[in-house]
């Protein structure tokens, strides 16, 4: 398939019948997901999971990948009008986006922020479609002893960038990998780890595995903590003074499409680096923008291009992240491990066969980023007021209905009680890693890079023997990632000694 | 060790930093223990199913290994004991409220297994609203019966998905349950 016919397809899909409603769906639960602080962007996908077994594959990615594009816009909401972000990755726009709303302009932060959102997403997911041409030739250099090299690769990027400790998030890699491991080996069939448990021969089942270490967990912090989501309710603006702001941080925004452009161009990058994500790149975006500003001096204190900067990046980052997912099947994110799982669910695989005979299936992705966002930033501009109102819903409320929904789509996966289990377990390990600082997201990606890792061990052991890394890209690849280890590990050192 | 009453009275918090280094400690200890067990067993695996676990649980010993030193030279570390049995006792209000959602979850998962899918959820969903919450009894009823409706309305009608009957629904249907 052309890439021209994938574009065409891709274009006719999304906008199909069968998968607008969908789009519009997931993208209205993202941004509520969004909103609600605690409840981020692979907690809103980790929801949408269970229903993919009875989806088609355009109508499932739709459906996964609008309710991921949304969370960030509905997470910059919260951070504006409550200093509350709704998500980690909107850390950046509590710099300036509150003290905007002290001033007044509350409404115009949140235009400008939802407008910058959708210019940063559109920017991320044509930056996506460019980068096409040339993934295609790349992917076919990468045989099985370069995947298992960049899938380690990728693990160790994504356990040293984390936000996380780095000895933490690598333990917890290794125990993702060893938990892929359990079931029956397909080359020699023998049983591992199965203790005679006929439900794990297959292995533990992706949907109560993401559900438990995301959902449940969550559950529990909610439940622990307890009382109101937000510490400190803001009086929100009256609906004509709103909607008049919002249209003039509209404008803002688009007058400062330069801004705009080079945000998510920093967004777009980082995002393709494996572990980075998007609250770095929204503090660099924030940091550029004060860089090259005017008025420095104001930053901090309610600059409108502060909330610009970091919401055009945070949106930006989903572009470049896909390209590493969809190539070579490699996550770098929890949310794009999800996203893996949920391609597997669907039936298909990444890779080679994806950028070259799937095309169609990532233009998918990219105009659902497009219109997922767009969907978000207007939903999200017009009900403002009503949307803010998801924040007062009280902990003792919200987790019985999570619990509810979370254990039903455990059990509706496969029809098992066993997988309710397996999500109480998982979500009694998720937890655990997240008062402990253990990367639940290196855990994940560790977990759902097993199966290709081992798969593309014994193939590279096979095709090129033991010292199969010795060959010209994987000794590059294995430089690389020791490079990077050494030069982290000399870091803290260092640091430990100026201690 | 800074220990305090908590001012409800619920129980005793100690500071954070001494009880993540306690319960770090304490699992990293149990992951451990399964992870050489795992090592064991997995010496007598055929070579090549063996291979890639020796190649995860190796270097996952040493972290191990490695960052349970890192715990143990960590200042407060002497306390760990003292903060255990506390836990244990039940004077750490978080682990507490851990434990107590932990058994809410089993219990609920039984009561599935008994009742069925909707009728666990409803009683579950109503214990939680209204004993631990303490919402008013008509958000308390409400609640679990709304989302039951519309739990059921999106899996059994939109995508054909029947939930768990329970074994007493299965009994009195003519199903050899035991």
């Amino acid at each position: 398939m052309t890439i021209v016919e994938g574009l065409v397809s891709g274009f006719a899909q999304s906008i199909s019948l069968e998968v607008l409603p969908f789009l519009i769906g997931g993208s209205i639960f993202g941004l509520i997901i969004g909103i609600i602080p605690g409840l981020s962007g692979h907690f809103a996908m980790a929801m949408l999971i269970p229903f993919l077994y009875k989806m088609e594959p355009a109508t499932g990615i739709a459906f996964l990948l609008a309710a991921h594009a949304t969370v960030a816009q509905g997470g910059g909401l919260t951070a504006i009008l409550f200093s509350t972000p709704g998500t980690g990755q909107n850390a950046a726009t509590l710099l300036d986006g509150p003290p905007m709303r002290e001033q007044g302009k509350g409404g115009t932060a949140v235009g400008a922020a939802m407008t910058a959102c959708f210019l940063g997403a559109t920017f991320g997911a044509i930056a996506l479609a460019l980068l096409l041409p040339i993934l295609r030739e790349a992917v076919l250099f990468f045989g099985p002893p370069e995947i298992f090299i960049l899938s380690f690769m990728a693990l160790t990027f994504v356990a040293v960038l984390g936000k996380e400790d780095m000895m933490r998030s690598m333990i917890a890699g290794l125990l993702g990998l060893l938990i892929s491991m359990v079931g029956i080996d397909n080359v020699t069939n023998q049983e591992r780890f199965t203790f005679g448990f006929l439900e794990l021969y297959d292995g533990f089942p992706l949907v109560p595995v993401i559900l438990g270490l995301f959902a449940v967990a969550e559950m529990f912090d909610l439940f622990v903590k307890g009382g109101s989501l937000v510490d400190k309710q803001h009086g929100t603006l009256s609906a004509v003074e709103t909607q008049k702001q919002i249209f003039e941080g509209i404008t803002i925004a688009l007058k400062k499409w330069w801004l705009v452009l080079r945000c998510s161009a920093i967004g777009t990058t980082i995002g393709i680096i494996p572990g980075l994500g998007s609250a770095p790149a929204a503090f660099i975006a924030y940091g550029h923008a004060k860089q090259t500003s005017k008025t420095k001096e104001s930053f901090g204190k309610g600059n409108v291009e502060g909330v610009i900067g970091a919401e055009a990046a945070n949106d930006a980052v989903e572009g470049g992240a896909l390209a590493s997912t969809v190539a070579f099947g490699i996550p770098g994110s929890s949310s794009m491990a999800i996203l893996l799982g949920g391609l597997f669910i669907l039936g298909l695989e990444t890779g080679p066969d994806m950028v070259t005979h799937q095309v169609d299936i990532v233009f998918i992705m990219i105009f659902t980023i497009i219109f997922g966002n767009l969907i978000g930033t207007v939903v999200g501009m017009f009900l403002v007021n009503p949307l803010a109102r998801a924040t007062s819903i009280r902990a003792s409320i919200m987790v019985p209905v999570l619990i509810a929904i979370v254990v039903t789509g455990a059990y509706a996966a496969q029809g098992s009680l066993f997988d309710i289990i397996i999500t109480l377990v998982f979500g009694i390990f998720g937890y655990l890693m997240k008062v402990l600082n253990y990367s639940r997201a290196a855990m994940l990606i560790g977990y759902v890079l097993g199966h290709a890792v081992e798969k593309n061990l014994y193939l590279a052991t096979q095709l090129k023997g033991a010292f199969f890394f010795l060959s010209p890209i994987p000794a590059i690849l294995c430089g690389i990632t020791a490079v990077f280890i050494f030069y982290n590990v000399y870091g803290l050192v260092k640091q430990r000694d100026v201690k | 060790m800074e220990i305090k009453k908590k001012p409800s009275g619920k129980g005793i918090d100690i500071s954070s930093k001494h009880r993540q280094l306690a319960l770090e400690l304490t699992s990293l200890c149990l992951l451990g223990v399964m992870s050489v067990a795992a090592l064991i067993t997995a010496l007598g695996y055929d070579f090549s199913s063996s291979r890639p676990l020796f190649v995860i649980l190796l270097p996952l010993i040493v972290l191990i290994a490695v960052q349970l030193l890192r715990i143990v030279r960590a200042p407060g570390a002497d306390e760990v004991i003292d903060i255990v049995k506390a836990a244990v006792a039940g004077k750490i209000a978080d682990f507490s409220s851990a434990i107590e959602f932990t058994i809410i979850l089993l219990l609920l998962l039984f009561t599935i297994y008994i009742l069925g899918h909707y009728a666990a959820l409803c009683l579950a969903m109503f214990y939680l609203i209204r004993m631990h919450g303490g919402e008013s009894l008509k958000i308390s009823i409400l609640t679990p019966l709304i989302t039951c409706i519309l739990l059921f309305g999106l899996f059994d009608a939109v995508f054909g998905i029947e939930l768990f009957q329970g074994q007493v629904y299965r009994y009195f249907a003519g199903y050899k349950i035991w």
